[in-house]
């Protein structure tokens, strides 16, 4: 009869002294990290530009999922993406910042005033949890922009600072969706 | 490193790791000779990811978005590195902060909801499922265990090395290094390590 091969049990502080100290990473992360290193610290000029980007994804996302009653921006795909290397904003590149960044202000205040109507048909409770998760954003956000004030050429902070608009964006849309009937039959 | 690893991957060809070396190639890192610090990526990266990886909980796009933000933070802060220490270390707790900086910030929790926690290791990093286990175990811990057990566990932080970067009471860390070796006991159906 053959005994189970089943190695022997070893203790804790063998097993964690048999784990690899070198995980390589899936992906070659030199290339962003020598594009961070290369590029030159931004002047205070160009630091709204990493914003202003990070606006033009989420307003095109936004743009996408709210619903009719909400001015939705009209942004293509191509738009959202410039072909002005980030470094090198020319006078056209500028004016589109400024473009997007009043686009952006303009629909997340619609966006904030349709939540503010709408938050109040819901229960006490509901507003609560909705607005402590607002507040958790907002101060995410702020986190956010200021960091990249600090270091505006950030791929990803600026990604972070898009998910966290976006998820503001969702939370505006989730309550104006979820209190459209009520909102119909107040209407009616 | 390590026998039970048989990792397949670009890294195997970089120079081993020595402090000497090191001390060489940042010294042109800090006259601005980014093929050097190029080099200490290389060498440094496997390290610095696994240490990422652990601490982040197995969340690789963390990990490696945290990888990314050391080496550049190592790069801005290498006119202030002092050759007394071991670049390595050095590097380690830029990495620590790194990822504690992005926990602390609360974009971090915005990410709970689409950011899985997913294997640790691989089959292409190690073929020993009792460590992949253990590696699974570590992922779950609480994360205060967690980055006690990774820093003074795994790395050889000293507790008040550990306890200065996590921001807790040096008796605090050596409590959740306790209470992480109980619950890895436990979850891995070992005796009580203590």
């Amino acid at each position: 009869m053959t005994l189970p091969t089943r190695p022997p049990r070893r203790d804790l502080d063998a097993l964690l002294a048999g784990l690899p100290r070198e995980v390589p990473p899936a992906r070659d992360l030199w290339p962003g990290i020598e594009a961070a290193i290369a590029a030159p610290h931004a002047p205070a000029a160009r630091r709204r530009w990493p914003l202003a980007l990070a606006a033009g994804l989420v307003i095109a996302v936004a743009g996408g999922v709210i619903g009719s009653r909400l001015a939705a921006p009209h942004y293509s795909t191509s738009e959202v993406a410039p072909s002005t290397p980030v470094g090198e904003p020319d006078s056209l590149a500028v004016r589109s910042v400024e473009v997007r960044e009043a686009e952006f202000n303009a629909t997340r205040a619609e966006l904030v005033r349709t939540y503010d109507e709408r938050l109040k048909m819901l229960s006490p409770l509901t507003r609560a949890r909705i607005a402590a998760d607002l507040a958790t954003i907002r101060r995410a956000e702020q986190d956010l922009r200021d960091a990249l004030g600090t270091d505006p050429s950030s791929r990803v902070l600026m990604r972070l600072y898009e998910s966290a608009t976006r998820q503001e964006f969702d939370l505006y849309t989730t309550v104006g969706r979820n209190t459209e009937p009520a909102a119909q039959r107040t209407r009616s | 490193m390590d026998a039970a690893v048989s990792p397949i991957s670009e890294y195997d060809v970089v120079a081993p790791d020595t402090a000497a070396e090191d001390e060489f190639t940042v010294a042109a890192a800090v006259r601005g000779d980014r093929r050097a610090f190029e080099r200490l990526y290389r060498r440094h990266v496997a390290q610095v990811h696994a240490l990422c990886l652990r601490l982040t909980g197995g969340r690789r796009d963390r990990a490696e978005d945290c990888v990314q933000e050391a080496f550049v933070a190592a790069w801005r802060a290498l006119p202030r590195f002092e050759s007394r220490s071991r670049f390595s270390t050095w590097l380690h707790r830029i990495a620590v902060n790194t990822v504690m900086a992005g926990q602390r910030g609360l974009a971090a929790k915005l990410e709970v909801a689409t950011d899985e926690p997913v294997e640790l290791l691989d089959r292409r990093h190690s073929d020993d499922t009792e460590l992949l286990g253990v590696e699974q175990a570590i992922a779950t811990l609480p994360d205060g265990a967690r980055h006690v057990l990774v820093m003074v566990g795994l790395y050889g932080f000293s507790h008040e090395e550990a306890a200065a970067e996590l921001g807790i009471a040096v008796g605090t860390s050596k409590a959740q290094l306790h209470r992480a070796r109980r619950l890895l006991a436990e979850r891995l159906g070992l005796e009580d390590p203590e």
